[in-house]
């Protein structure tokens, strides 16, 4: 082991776990009205009578956990992404996953509003979301990891996943065009994204699915820099290889698809965050990368939502905006800078 | 020292090609061969007349069309993948330029099939990997990154991550590509004596005809749907190595080996 490494990867996660807790204080102080950090402390405590304090417990706080789990769950799938295809540029929103996440709930949506609201429960429903989202995620991945076997190409992946998602959206359209006025509302709020939207039973259910994704992309470290070199090298050290890309993937749309559920498509944090962890710990051994993304996609989407909420203005930015204008520079850097990263 | 060594590597009425929707492409026909314990063996063959295809096979990545191949003396099929990872290690032509990625971890990758589930160095593994970086004379790289190498330091690299993998065979596509001429003759050098002091069966792929003829213990030769092995003199003797320059304006030089313009070169037709 070289002796400055692990102290040196061990001070960035260091530092992003305290900028994730001051990112997460500062989301839920900042916002339309400003809180002070003594009367939401005393909101925690439930000690605090004014409106505030519904603000806080009801809205912000669990937007800011929002934020954060969303975060850690592209960021994953993104930098899983990128290995197991070997493209610096793939993740979920541009490989067309969270559209195959948005064509499940969709039919998920519409289909609901036909059985009615009163046929299921509130976790049932939540669950129902997610899960047809990770069906409709799960399709796409299937077709993307299909197709890779046969397309060696980077460009060409790209473009594919750029045309099932305007197929996706084609047949979503198509749907529409269809559906009852509510569900198709309900919809169109889903596609506009949102970290304030989710319900507490939601929130459960994301927190428990990050929770899972989480320890089970930890697990496949090994798999993920096995796979790193190549399928050649891969099967050579005893690797199956079809078997090690399809349980990575499995991780990746169940974070996806879930993440996508509850909060619509948000783009470019799966692309940009592994990028990022990598330009900072200047690692490729995803035993260091993985951590490091995953406390940096928490830190990454945190500060996406202070910033889209506009500390003393009234309205907010939709999340995705804010995304993308962080994202896109640096996806730009990386194409220009035109390395092999993965 | 052919005759006595013990099989490694053996071929048996292998036939080797592709199956697509139900129909076989052959790409070679059937033919034995065998490679033997501290044996450098060079493989040899026009572009296009299934070299890579047969080391596939070799490796056991690609199935057969028929036949067998045989890995100290037991069918490769009945091997499980982590049993077979600890006996054959490979060397892809697969660019392995990866961001970011240090030489002693690429070289570490080679440890995968003796450590646990999250990939953890022991002691012990983390002396094989400076083990096998001394051996290639690249130690002092170790905590260097391999985008930074120079295509013969790089291929040291990959080579030494076969090493880390400790297995009594090592197959090697086409290692000495893209290297200069000095290169090319040190890493067939490295492997002849990998082969020898350490007792490995070496087989490499290879277009450096003279390179393998001075250095190679056996030649594997994929000639126009025949298959020729032996020492380098014997299939000299035989005339194997001018069927391969046949239809071009080279010949072999019997007695040095060596690659030879012929001198009425332009009485005769470039290559189709």
């Amino acid at each position: 082991m070289h002796p400055l490494r692990s102290k040196r990867i061990a001070a960035a996660g260091v530092a992003l776990a305290m900028l994730t807790s001051a990112l997460l204080v500062a989301d839920v102080l900042l916002g339309s009205e400003p809180v002070p950090l003594s009367t939401a402390w005393r909101a925690l405590l439930g000690a605090e009578p004014s409106h505030l304090s519904q603000i806080i417990l009801a809205y912000r706080l669990p937007k800011a956990m929002v934020a954060l789990l969303v975060g850690v769950s592209l960021s994953v799938s993104g930098l899983q992404m990128q290995t197991v295809f070997r493209n610096p540029l793939a993740d979920p929103y541009i490989l067309g996953v969270s559209s195959g996440a948005g064509l499940g709930v969709a039919l998920f949506v519409m289909g609901y509003s036909v059985w009615g609201t009163t046929a299921v429960g509130a976790l049932l429903a939540s669950m129902g979301y997610a899960a047809s989202a990770c069906v409709g995620a799960a399709l796409i991945m299937g077709i993307m990891l299909t197709v890779s076997m046969r397309v060696r190409d980077i460009m060409a992946m790209l473009i594919l996943g750029v045309m099932i998602g305007s197929a996706t959206s084609a047949i979503i359209s198509a749907l529409q065009y269809f559906s009852r006025e509510a569900a198709l509302k309900s919809y169109v709020l889903w596609t506009m994204g949102g970290l304030g939207n989710v319900t507490s039973t939601q929130l459960y259910v994301l927190t428990a699915v990050t929770l899972a994704g989480s320890v089970l992309a930890l697990l496949s470290v090994k798999t993920l820099n096995a796979l790193m070199l190549g399928e050649s090298y891969a099967r050579s050290i005893g690797y199956n290889v079809g078997r090690s890309r399809l349980a990575v993937m499995l991780t990746a749309t169940l974070l996806t698809g879930t993440a996508t559920a509850f909060c619509g498509p948000i783009g470019f944090i799966g692309v940009a965050v592994p990028h990022v962890a990598r330009m900072l710990i200047r690692e490729a051994d995803h035993r260091y990368l993985l951590p490091i993304t995953m406390l940096l996609g928490a830190v990454a989407m945190l500060l996406c939502d202070v910033i889209s909420s506009l500390p003393g203005y009234e309205t907010s930015l939709p999340i995705n905006t804010v995304t993308s204008l962080l994202g896109i520079p640096i996806v730009i850097l990386v194409i220009v800078r035109n390395q092999k990263i993965v | 020292m052919a005759a006595q060594a013990k099989p490694a590597i053996e071929a048996r009425n292998l036939r080797i090609g592709y199956t697509a929707k139900g129909e076989q492409r052959e790409i070679f026909p059937a033919f034995s061969a065998v490679a033997g314990e501290a044996e450098l063996v060079a493989l040899l063959g026009r572009n296009g007349r299934g070299k890579s295809t047969l080391l596939r096979t070799i490796i056991g990545i690609q199935p057969p069309l028929d036949g067998a191949v045989h890995i100290l003396e037991k069918d490769i099929r009945a091997y499980p993948l982590r049993t077979l990872a600890t006996l054959v290690s490979y060397v892809s032509t697969d660019n392995v330029k990866v961001g970011n990625l240090k030489v002693f971890d690429l070289v570490s990758l080679g440890r995968y099939p003796y450590t646990g589930w999250f990939g953890a160095l022991s002691a012990d593994d983390k002396k094989v990997v400076m083990q096998s970086l001394a051996m290639v004379g690249m130690e002092a790289y170790a905590w260097q990154n391999t985008g930074c190498l120079s295509d013969g330091e790089r291929q040291r690299v990959v080579i030494a991550r076969a090493l880390a993998q400790d297995t009594p065979i090592i197959v090697l596509d086409e290692p000495t590509a893209f290297l200069d001429l000095p290169n090319r003759y040190e890493i067939v050098l490295l492997l002849k004596q990998l082969a020898q002091e350490q007792r490995r069966a070496i087989l490499f792929s290879t277009h450096d005809l003279s390179i393998a003829l001075k250095i190679a213990d056996r030649v594997w030769v994929m000639c126009d749907g025949e298959f020729h092995q032996g020492a380098p003199q014997k299939l000299m003797h035989e005339n194997v190595f001018d069927k391969l320059l046949q239809n071009t304006r080279l010949s072999v030089d019997h007695e040095t080996g060596e690659v030879r313009v012929k001198a009425d070169y332009f009485d005769h037709p470039p290559l189709p």
